[in-house]
């Protein structure tokens, strides 16, 4: 198999579970610089979810959130699950 | 060796700083998501919306996410309760004689959303949907068997092995390959639609 082979396969496994711990730096590492990888991560979820029959959100979708991402900040004490500490309106 | 579960992965890499991480598992269940808010909600852009906050609110609250249940349980929870929000935030916005003409059916107070669903859209759905379900069908039986163990019922490779009666390496190998042959197939019509929103 080429490297390019063994990365989506490895892409796959990940998806799956079946990626030992020592593997997945690298592998993340690919998934956040390379597009070939990025677009395989997300054609395999595209795959798995329209066989499930879930087609519904587009393509630019995580691009739009990853560029909002950047105005919020990860809170220690949010529970979005928990009413008191929810409240803040972002949109 | 132990293996690694993606979401508990790219959650503790989120929890790091890494907000890439976090788009990961965006690409990895938006649409899983989008289909729990689409049980409330019916417009396409007020599903979006509600999906993107939704994952805002998993994002600012990550913290609180502990591995006590699985990542998509809590993710879908944080779904309904933004749906939830949503659907109060436009029952508000309900002229007071619809909610008395409701108040007398005793019709809960959803209010009627028009379906902006736009015809390419339905079109280009279609087509993503017809094109993985054709190619799924010309999969050789083994790997058809392996990826619909897996998707559909949702088994790990160690069952499916079992009931394969093969090796764990054969199962990812077969899954990793109807993947590649199901995506060969839709990246001509994704590059058809790249200019597109879908």
């Amino acid at each position: 198999m080429t490297g390019d082979g063994k990365l989506k396969e490895e892409i796959s496994a990940y998806m799956d579970s079946d990626l030992v711990a020592e593997e997945t730096d690298a592998l993340v590492d690919s998934l956040r610089y390379e597009l070939d990888a990025r677009n395989d991560w997300f054609l395999y979820h595209l795959t798995g979810d329209a066989i499930r029959g879930q087609t519904t959100i587009d393509d630019g979708f995580s691009i739009r959130i990853l560029a909002k991402l950047k105005d919020v900040e990860i809170d220690p004490l949010y529970d979005p699950l928990d009413n008191s500490t929810a409240g803040l309106d972002l949109f | 060796m132990d293996v690694i579960d993606p979401d508990l992965d790219l959650v503790r890499r989120t929890k790091l700083g890494d907000c890439h991480a976090f788009d990961m598992l965006v690409v990895r269940h938006q649409r899983m998501l989008a289909h729990v808010i689409s049980r409330y909600i019916k417009s396409p852009q007020q599903i979006e919306d509600v999906t993107q906050e939704a994952f805002i609110n998993a994002y600012r609250g990550i913290m609180a996410f502990r591995g006590e249940s699985k990542f998509s349980s809590w993710l879908h929870r944080i779904g309904v309760n933004a749906a939830m929000g949503f659907l109060a935030t436009e029952r508000t916005r309900i002229p007071l004689y619809e909610a008395l003409s409701n108040t007398k059916t005793n019709e809960p107070l959803v209010p009627e959303v028009a379906d902006e669903e736009s015809p390419e859209r339905l079109l280009i759905t279609k087509q993503i949907g017809e094109t993985v379900s054709s190619a799924l069908k010309k999969l050789p039986g083994e790997l058809r068997a392996a990826i619909t163990l897996r998707e559909i019922d949702g088994l790990n490779y160690e069952e499916i092995a079992k009931i394969m009666d093969c090796p764990i390496g054969t199962v990812r190998s077969r899954i990793f390959r109807a993947r590649e042959i199901i995506s060969a197939a839709l990246r001509p019509k994704l590059e058809l639609f790249r200019d597109r929103r879908w």
